[in-house]
């Protein structure tokens, strides 16, 4: 039986934007367990981003709770969730947000320094990384010698440096052709299932959804009913 | 990584880190070469004021606080013993002799002039100014006398001719004298030329009819001990039960005094200027390396780098900046200075009549200032940058275009 990873409890989340008030996520309930592979669509402005955001822990909600392997998360200070995110979660941008001046190596290394690792493991886990996305030949390239999907693959590398247990990635595959969208959500699905990793990808690409475990749908900030099943 | 990550993000926008630099190192060179300046001056100032006053005098008080000639000021024979007996205990007094200062009208048959004459021991290696003409005064001179050359110019007066020489003793007498010029010389000021005169010391007190001085003027074997020296003599004196006070040079020596002042305060709004520009300049490219890099240091604290190690990071490049610019900026200083001082240039000051050597005295301990002026500007004007980079919400950082 999988153990319980992150739990959102009544989550909220509003915004000004001007002098509206943006209710962006509204009572949202949802679990994710070790090992789990959840998408979760909808249309655009239904809150996805926001709610990874949260999920993430890089908002705070308005109102309502995260857990994250049992430990509510929202009275943390900023630098005890810097070291949450850096050892538990792992994040894929949409547009690869790679670090410009640091070569394809450096970029999955990075973590792993934050993390104090020493020198030759953290070498050994670099190189593993980059083999495991295909990159190992490409290591000393800069992120502008890359092509989308080999960056996006250098995103995932970096994203599992430090061994989370949750995987969270922003529409991964927005920025890339139709082969390489499928190429990188192959290598999501393979790592997910070869190192138990949950995944939770946002997305509104229908190609992505054949990858779900489970898939959530988002309107308005709100959970559909009975969207949370298993595929 | 820290300084890896640092010092390929000054590399990113390579036109402006090297105006950076660029306004960094000139500005350094700037306050090196002008510290170097000053500190030529003051030294040779010091030197100056050295050779004018000697290291240290010891008189009555009344001397430096009262005007007017008067017995009362003299120190008499036996003060003078028993300070040569304790000046002879100090290991850095090279030497030490009696100064007399006289006034009075000295001229030809033809035209005459007020003069203020010191007399001095032609013994002690005691030359307060430059001598221009003729020879200076020897042990045993006794009716001689060294004109400022103004004076000397005035009466028409050359080496070896005779004039008369009026003055009143201690006693308020008038008393008359011929005296025979030895040279001429040079204060470096037109005021000090016109009307300053030196004579044999022995001469001086027979012409005031007295054996005692006014002060003592003490030479020490180096500049640094005058301090310390000026206050072990103090102690002895006292000690001794002698009612003397002890100056020393930089008490003295109004003009070097006035002239520190000067450039104290020139060289201060100097700085303070510079220091402002480098810190602006900085400021403005750290703001805007902030703003270009906003998204990267969003993502940066969503993988997990804290608040303090953003600060850290934007830190280090200001601190690189600081040190390259620094190290540009002290080794064009010290070519130009080197350059400088080999062109061997000369000017002459306001209100001299010689020209004086034009030079910047190089040292590691300014050059070591002036790279930590460096740096401490750079990372003052990357506070704020650094500071406002590290409390950037991460959802606004990471939606920067």
């Amino acid at each position: 039986m999988s153990a319980m990873l992150l739990k959102a409890e009544n989550l909220s989340k509003e915004y000004r934007s001007g002098a509206e008030v943006v209710r962006a996520v509204r009572s949202l309930s949802l679990e994710v367990d070790s090992g789990d592979f959840l998408i979760i669509n909808g249309p655009s402005g239904s809150g996805k981003t926001t709610l990874l955001n949260l999920l993430g822990l890089i908002d705070r909600p308005t109102s309502g709770e995260i857990y994250l392997e049992g430990r509510a998360t929202s009275r943390l200070s900023p630098r005890s969730l810097a070291d949450l995110r850096l050892r538990r979660i792992g994040l894929i941008f949409q547009t690869f947000n790679l670090i410009s001046v640091l070569s394809a190596y450096e970029n999955v290394e990075y973590p792993l320094l934050l993390l104090r690792m020493k020198p030759r493991e953290r070498r050994r886990r670099v190189m593993e990384l980059l083999e495991a996305v295909g990159l190992a030949d490409l290591a000393h390239r800069r992120p502008e010698q890359l092509s989308g999907g080999q960056r996006q693959r250098v995103g995932i590398a970096r994203a599992l440096a430090a061994g989370p247990a949750l995987v969270l990635a922003d529409e991964p595959t927005a920025n890339l052709d139709s082969e390489n969208s499928q190429r990188v959500m192959d290598l999501l699905a393979e790592l997910n299932a070869r190192l138990g990793v949950a995944c939770v990808v946002v997305t509104h690409d229908p190609l992505v959804t054949k990858y779900a475990r489970r898939i959530a749908h988002l309107r308005d900030g709100q959970l559909q009913e009975g969207s949370l099943n298993g595929v | 990584m820290v300084f890896k990550l640092a010092f390929r993000s000054i590399l990113r926008n390579r036109r402006r880190t090297a105006v950076s630099l660029a306004v960094i190192g000139l500005g350094t060179a700037a306050l090196f070469l002008a510290n170097g300046y000053v500190a030529f001056t003051y030294s040779g100032l010091e030197q100056m004021s050295v050779e004018q006053t000697g290291h240290l005098q010891v008189a009555r008080p009344e001397v430096w606080t009262e005007t007017g000639e008067g017995e009362r000021h003299l120190l008499d024979r036996r003060q003078q013993e028993t300070l040569a007996r304790i000046l002879g205990e100090l290991p850095e007094v090279v030497a030490y002799g009696g100064t007399l200062s006289l006034a009075g009208i000295i001229g030809t048959d033809r035209q005459s002039t007020a003069f203020v004459a010191e007399g001095i021991d032609p013994a002690f290696a005691f030359t307060p100014w430059m001598l221009e003409e003729g020879t200076k005064l020897f042990p045993g001179d006794r009716e001689r006398i060294l004109l400022g050359r103004g004076m000397a110019r005035a009466l028409g007066a050359k080496p070896e001719d005779w004039l008369s020489l009026l003055c009143t003793t201690v006693e308020g007498a008038y008393n008359a004298a011929s005296v025979q010029v030895s040279g001429t010389f040079s204060t470096g000021t037109a005021q000090g030329d016109a009307r300053l005169a030196v004579l044999p010391l022995s001469f001086a007190q027979s012409l005031l009819n007295t054996d005692g001085i006014e002060k003592l003027i003490v030479k020490l074997d180096r500049t640094e001990a005058t301090d310390r020296v000026a206050a072990e003599l103090a102690r002895r004196l006292k000690a001794a039960g002698l009612p003397l006070q002890v100056k020393t040079w930089r008490e003295l020596s109004v003009f070097f005094k006035q002239v520190r002042t000067m450039y104290g305060a020139i060289f201060g709004f100097m700085t303070i200027t510079i220091f402002g520009l480098v810190s602006f300049s900085v400021l403005e490219v750290m703001t805007l390396a902030f703003f270009e890099r906003m998204r990267e240091l969003g993502t940066a604290m969503a993988i997990g780098t804290s608040r303090g190690q953003i600060f850290a990071q934007l830190l280090s490049e200001g601190l690189l900046l600081g040190v390259f610019g620094g190290l540009l900026g002290l080794g064009l200083g010290w070519l130009m200075g080197v350059g400088l001082n080999n062109a061997h240039l000369t000017y002459t000051p306001p209100e001299m009549n010689e020209p004086v050597p034009f030079g910047v005295q190089l040292s590691l301990g300014a050059a070591f200032f002036h790279f930590l002026t460096a740096l401490l500007s750079t990372l003052t004007s990357t506070l704020y940058p650094a500071w406002r980079a590290a409390r950037i919400s991460i959802v606004e950082a990471l939606h920067h275009v």
